[in-house]
């Protein structure tokens, strides 16, 4: 899998979030993108999702222009910004109710990912009754359990305790050695950067590349 | 089965939880109770009062700007919903859920309108329902309610999903002057003999017999139905903005 994000703009009124944006994103790396809340990093992850389209320029994907065709980007999956679950729905049943759209998989991977994110024994209570943790940790796992081939991650450490953050590290690592591109938005740099193959700093609507 | 039963209520209890649905729930005990005091007359029966509420043009305004609010809201939270849209595999998949959503919702908010009217009547109208024969087609009055609540519902529903379509082909702002622009220049549109308005709908049609207003209903909820699948396949190929 190949991304390429070829001189894209994003503009909002007059206000202009991205500016001219050139990046290659392949397989097998973790990308690291850092900037203060604001600087463009959720946009831009929000575009390579085909969420939105760019004002100029164009996304690739494996040379194929997602937006372009109408279409969202094959097996990629994101939390940005938290997601919507139901909240008399437990947090399996959520999950479940997500797995349902492409049935892909079953019981056994919703459970086995709910495992991995320290979720499994909280796994029957309503989404109403999750702390920020855990509805963070439900957030991950809809990411991880279809075995996506691309991951993306915005602020994905946020509010989860340390036992679980450094098993999802150790995770993702592992995800990347089988091949997945992942990339990770954070505005704190330390979060990503023992993980991160490369390191993207987003200010005022630039992007620079940071020497790891 | 059981699943989908349970996932389909709670994703109305879902809307029904937003503080939206508060103000439109609202909006309609407000209607029905003004309805009741300002329009009826004490001599109307049960079945009367009903055509009463649902002929009067301010009562069916209110009525659609809560379907309008309840459209809005429906988009809100599914634009708000990131996991859910990128496990879609394009804008037609993305069209069709929002879609079927928007009819789900605008048929509760329809349904509970329905009944508050209906208990309200209930309080004030119980020692005379009126039924009996309509004299214009000399049919049961029962009959011919029934019909037009239904035809009622539909271009409801249809004028529900005029909204989604101009949600989604324009900003927000622009979005919204529209619907209301396109509301309230219809529920005062002035009666012309070929009903092409769909407010003439939501009238007791002068025709000659039941079934020429049973066919002539048809057809235009016919044609409403054909131009709305060509602006739903327009949507999907022009619409820009799917996230929040």
């Amino acid at each position: 899998m190949k991304i390429e994000i070829k001189n894209v703009t994003k503009k909002f009124k007059e206000n202009i979030v991205l500016d001219n944006v050139n990046m290659t994103l392949e397989s097998g790396k973790i990308y690291g993108f850092i900037g203060r809340n604001g600087s463009g990093k959720s946009v831009l992850l929000k575009m390579i999702c085909a969420f939105y389209e760019p004002t100029s320029g164009e996304i690739l994907f494996d040379g194929e222009n997602v937006i372009k065709n109408k279409s969202f980007p094959k097996n990629t999956r994101a939390i940005i910004e938290g997601p919507n679950f139901l909240p008399d729905l437990t947090g399996e049943e959520n999950l479940q109710l997500l797995a349902d759209i492409q049935k892909k998989i079953g019981k056994k991977e919703i459970e086995e990912t709910l495992k991995l994110v320290n979720l499994y024994e909280d796994k029957d209570k309503k989404y109403s009754k999750y702390s920020l943790g855990m509805k963070q940790k439900l957030g991950l796992a809809q990411v991880f359990m279809e075995n996506p081939d691309v991951i993306i991650l915005d602020e994905p450490f946020n509010g989860i305790e340390d036992k679980t953050a450094i098993k999802l590290r150790e995770f993702l690592k592992e995800e990347k050695k089988k091949g997945k591109l992942i990339i990770i938005a954070t505005h704190i740099k330390e979060d990503v950067d023992k993980l991160v193959d490369e390191l993207y700093k987003f200010d005022e609507g630039k992007i620079t590349k940071l020497e790891k | 089965m059981k699943n989908k039963i349970r996932n389909f209520f709670s994703e109305l209890n879902f809307f029904v939880s937003s503080e939206k649905f508060l103000l439109i729930f609202l909006f309609i005990i407000i209607n029905n109770v003004y309805g009741a005091t300002a329009l009826l007359f004490p001599e109307d029966s049960y079945i009367d009062s009903l055509f009463s509420f649902f002929t009067w043009s301010y009562y069916l305004l209110i009525l659609q700007l809560c379907i309008f609010i309840s459209v809005n809201t429906t988009i809100n939270q599914f634009e708000k919903n990131g996991a859910l849209i990128i496990r879609f595999k394009n804008h037609k998949e993305y069209l069709k859920e929002l879609f079927k959503r928007v009819v789900r919702n605008t048929l509760f908010v329809f349904i509970v309108n329905l009944i508050v009217a209906l208990l309200i009547l209930n309080l004030i109208r119980f020692y005379n329902i009126g039924i009996g024969t309509m004299d214009m087609y000399n049919i049961s009055n029962v009959l011919y309610l029934i019909f037009y609540i239904i035809r009622t519902c539909v271009i409801i529903l249809l004028n529900a999903l005029v909204f989604l379509y101009i949600m989604k082909n324009t900003n927000k702002n622009i979005g919204i002057v529209l619907c209301l622009f396109y509301l309230v220049g219809n529920i005062f549109s002035f009666r012309e003999p070929l009903y092409i308005f769909y407010s003439e709908y939501f009238n007791i049609l002068i025709c000659g017999t039941f079934i020429e207003e049973v066919i002539r209903s048809i057809i235009f909820i016919g044609v409403f139905g054909v131009i709305l699948k060509i602006v739903h396949e327009y949507t999907i190929k022009h619409m820009k903005k799917l996230v929040d």
